[in-house]
């Protein structure tokens, strides 16, 4: 009697070739669940250059996925309405911020991701609603408290239609609500905006109900319309590999330690450590600029 | 007999016998092509969706190796003429954390791939607290959907079905249409436009993880959205169904007889009308749209019968899964059984006077089908007519004046003498026969002219399914049965679903390259 280690082969299969025309190949020993898990991504999600496109794509090529972990929501008064005036949420290089009025510039929650006395679990996270009356927060995942934060997804909730049809009207309301910024194909309609629906009275006014996403016009609205939106209820991933933009003002709190400062007197985040220097030596091997020169 | 011997058939005349009697040997000797005809149409079917994304059936991604050593050479024997005989391995075993199989070899690699699973072992559970996922006799609540799946559309009591014209129903869409909006696998968000070409079963390409807006269009009929659940009945994706004057989809429905204990059959149906706006349009009456097109009793692979409660259909070998009331799962390669020669196929004769005609070619155990015979050429005065019938077991009876059956020889005497018209010395009858015993019953029907003696043959089948294997869940309760967006076998109690992994221990030898080729993953694998 021999024993033999049997040596794995890999059978063609279609799917294999949609991943050639993805430019996506199949990992060896992956399964075709996940295989086909990453074709879809690709599918309809492409890769790209843009720097949203590269935070979305890489974990697909590494045979990583996203797992969703939690849901956020505003909170809504009677009619409907968010009672938050400009909700906006952020997870930038270092951290997780969510305002209830983001003109002010204050965050209702603001939340150290790599900082151990901070929000270094996602548990921290969670826990930092409780008792919030401006937003909601729903986990996605059953085992999502002794996740590290600092692989939360890099973005925000700010999103951009690039177009959408507007209906023979004098009232379209829009797929989204939260809107913050109005591009209107056909100029002649949006010349001037009132203040309220009641107040239009020539051509050329418009009304926009930002909140519930509504565009009033004088005449019949007609074209397109591109606008951008505060996404809500919005979804936080956790990325197994995290992509941020490098320019990202808050890795500051990664990179640099904290010196005081000569004109304030408060400790502010300067000293570049040992691994912002590592970092930004890889930085400038491959991108040395006219640095030193 | 394959699904499409019927298609090849129905190039001969409507009145051609090949054409309408399964029983006959022409219909026989096409089944043999028919044979390859429905390989091909499966083959060129997941070749078609090979490429799709969202194909059932991904098909086996990987197999296992083993270069023999020279003390495992598989070593050829000349025989006598030139022929080689190999001596394959005693026992192949394959080991691992599990235990140790012993291997069975197959011939080929299609069998290597895509035989019939030895064991089935369960890989996950998850819990559900709805299977309904969406009503929409009360739209505003949406279920969760327990984990991403392929969801189950059942659309049923439509009363009209519009499209958009030139000039009318300008706000539908072309087709009567669902459209879903929800988040995929990947937790992105999607919507799959579904084509509903009349109330039934259906179910989506993609797998929801969770359901956002559900929009119809076309029809009124109620819409019901389930994560796992038994339907009324199943489409074959695979396979097409034909009878004499139509074809389509094969659709299947497990069934029980009322009358008899135990006893399960399969039924194997389509559509008439395939599409709800050639006849629901509030003015004709909606009217029974279903053909069955044949029926058979399903044994478990010991031959006994058993009660099953849901199918499905596996996307990789095509072959049907049923589950039963005793949470066993019995695994067919479901075609229509051939009919085989008769008994007396040597006195047939090439010309007949009268025929002896069944209303369909197929009963079920214990029904009493109404028979009759036919004076198709009246062109010589009858004497005499013996009709007789064989059951599965060769008993043989004739039928008697008072049309009962009886072991008493028995020939019915022609109305007038020799002088008469022919059609005046035959009055057809009608008589009844049950089928209490499963198999192929063969009913005779001689007929006796001043001239010669005629004798012609049509049977019936009391067709029975059994299985190739018959595995045990060992889980009580069990209510479906289907096979998810992985691939991976299904089923379901009221409130968890079990997901199983298949296996088929088997190996291929190559003796040409010493090399044995493995379908299951094993740490190890002993040759002796």
């Amino acid at each position: 009697m021999s024993t033999y280690t049997p040596q794995r082969i890999s059978l063609s299969v279609g799917l294999d070739e949609t991943g050639l025309g993805l430019s996506l190949f199949r990992l060896d020993g992956e399964s075709l669940e996940d295989y086909r898990r990453r074709l879809l991504l690709e599918a309809r999600d492409p890769s790209g250059p843009t720097e949203i496109q590269l935070i979305n794509s890489v974990n697909r090529y590494l045979g990583q996925f996203e797992i969703p972990i939690f849901e956020i929501d505003v909170i809504r008064n009677s009619t409907g309405e968010p009672i938050a005036s400009d909700p906006y949420i952020e997870v930038t290089s270092t951290h997780f911020r969510i305002y209830s009025d983001y003109s002010s510039g204050s965050p209702d929650i603001e939340l150290n991701l790599v900082d151990r006395s901070d929000a270094y679990f996602l548990e921290a996270i969670y826990t930092a609603f409780v008792g919030n009356t401006d937003f909601t927060i729903s986990t996605l995942d059953t085992d999502y408290e002794y996740k590290k934060s600092a692989f939360l997804k890099y973005g925000n909730n700010n999103r951009f239609i690039h177009t959408e049809l507007l209906g023979k009207s004098r009232a379209n309301k829009l797929k989204y609500e939260l809107i913050q910024e109005i591009y209107p194909q056909a100029e002649l309609l949006f010349k001037t905006e009132v203040a309220t629906r009641e107040s239009i009275a020539a051509e050329g006014e418009f009304y926009i109900d930002y909140i519930n996403g509504v565009v009033y016009t004088y005449d019949f609205a007609r074209g397109f319309i591109a606008y951008s939106y505060r996404k809500f209820p919005y979804r936080l991933h956790w990325q197994p590999v995290r992509v941020w933009p490098y320019n990202n003002e808050d890795k500051k709190y990664l990179y640099y330690n904290e010196l005081i400062s000569d004109t304030t007197g408060l400790g502010e985040n300067t000293l570049l450590n040992s691994e912002g220097a590592r970092i930004a030596n890889m930085v400038l091997a491959v991108h040395p600029l006219n640095w030193g020169k | 007999m394959p699904h499409l011997t019927q298609r090849l058939v129905n190039n001969f005349p409507g009145w051609t016998k090949i054409r309408k009697d399964p029983s006959t040997f022409g219909f026989r000797f096409f089944s043999v092509y028919a044979d390859y005809f429905d390989l091909a149409t499966v083959e060129i079917k997941k070749l078609s969706t090979s490429r799709n994304l969202l194909q059932k059936g991904m098909g086996l991604p990987y197999i296992w190796s083993i270069q023999l050593d020279e003390v495992n050479f598989m070593t050829p024997e000349i025989n006598k003429g030139g022929s080689i005989t190999w001596n394959y391995p005693t026992t192949v075993t394959g080991v691992n954390s599990g235990g140790s199989q012993v291997l069975t070899r197959v011939e080929s690699i299609e069998e290597l791939l895509w035989s019939v699973p030895d064991t089935i072992d369960q890989v996950d559970s998850v819990g559900v607290d709805y299977f309904l996922i969406y009503d929409s006799d009360v739209p505003s609540v949406i279920n969760t959907i327990a984990y991403p799946e392929r969801l189950i559309i059942v659309v049923s009591g439509s009363t009209s079905y519009l499209r958009k014209k030139a000039t009318e129903n300008r706000f539908l869409s072309g087709r009567p249409k669902i459209f879903i909006e929800g988040y995929d696998i990947n937790d992105m968000l999607f919507t799959e436009h579904m084509v509903i070409p009349d109330d039934g079963v259906f179910i989506t390409q993609n797998a929801f993880f969770e359901l956002e807006e559900i929009v119809s269009s076309g029809f009124d009929g109620r819409i019901q959205i389930y994560l796992a659940t038994a339907t009324d009945y199943i489409v074959d994706e695979y396979h097409a169904v034909v009878n004499e004057e139509l074809e389509g989809q094969l659709k299947l429905r497990t069934n029980v007889l009322t009358y008899l204990v135990d006893y399960g059959y399969l039924q194997y149906f389509t559509d008439i009308l395939k599409q709800g706006t050639s006849y629901r349009n509030g003015v004709i009456p909606d009217l029974e749209n279903e053909e069955v097109i044949w029926e058979q009793h399903l044994l478990d692979e010991n031959s006994n019968t058993y009660i099953p409660r849901d199918l499905a259909v596996n996307p990789n070998s095509t072959r049907l899964y049923v589950l039963d009331t005793s949470n066993k799962i019995h695994i067919y390669n479901h075609e229509i059984n051939t009919f085989d020669p008769c008994v007396d196929e040597s006195s047939l004769t090439r010309n007949s006077f009268v025929q002896v005609q069944p209303l369909k070619s197929w009963a079920l155990l214990g029904e009493t089908q109404t028979m009759f015979t036919w004076f198709a050429r009246p062109i010589e005065p009858i004497l005499s007519v013996t009709v007789y019938r064989r059951n599965p077991n060769g008993d043989q009876e004739w039928l008697q004046d008072d049309l009962t059956w009886n072991t008493v020889s028995n020939s019915f005497a022609a109305n007038a003498g020799i002088q008469s018209r022919p059609e005046d010395t035959w009055k057809d009858i009608t008589f009844e026969c049950e089928f209490d015993l499963i198999g192929q019953w063969e009913f005779y029907c001689e007929t006796q002219t001043p001239n010669e003696t005629t004798l012609y043959y049509s049977g019936v089948l009391v067709d029975s399914l059994v299985a190739e294997k018959t595995l045990d869940t060992e889980i009580t309760d069990l209510t479906s049965i289907y096979f998810g967006f992985n691939d991976h076998l299904y089923v379901s109690d009221v409130s968890t679903v079990y997901e199983f992994q298949e296996y088929s221990d088997k190996y291929l030898a190559n003796p040409q390259r010493q090399q044995l080729l493995v379908r299951e993953e094993y740490t190890s694998v002993e040759v002796v």
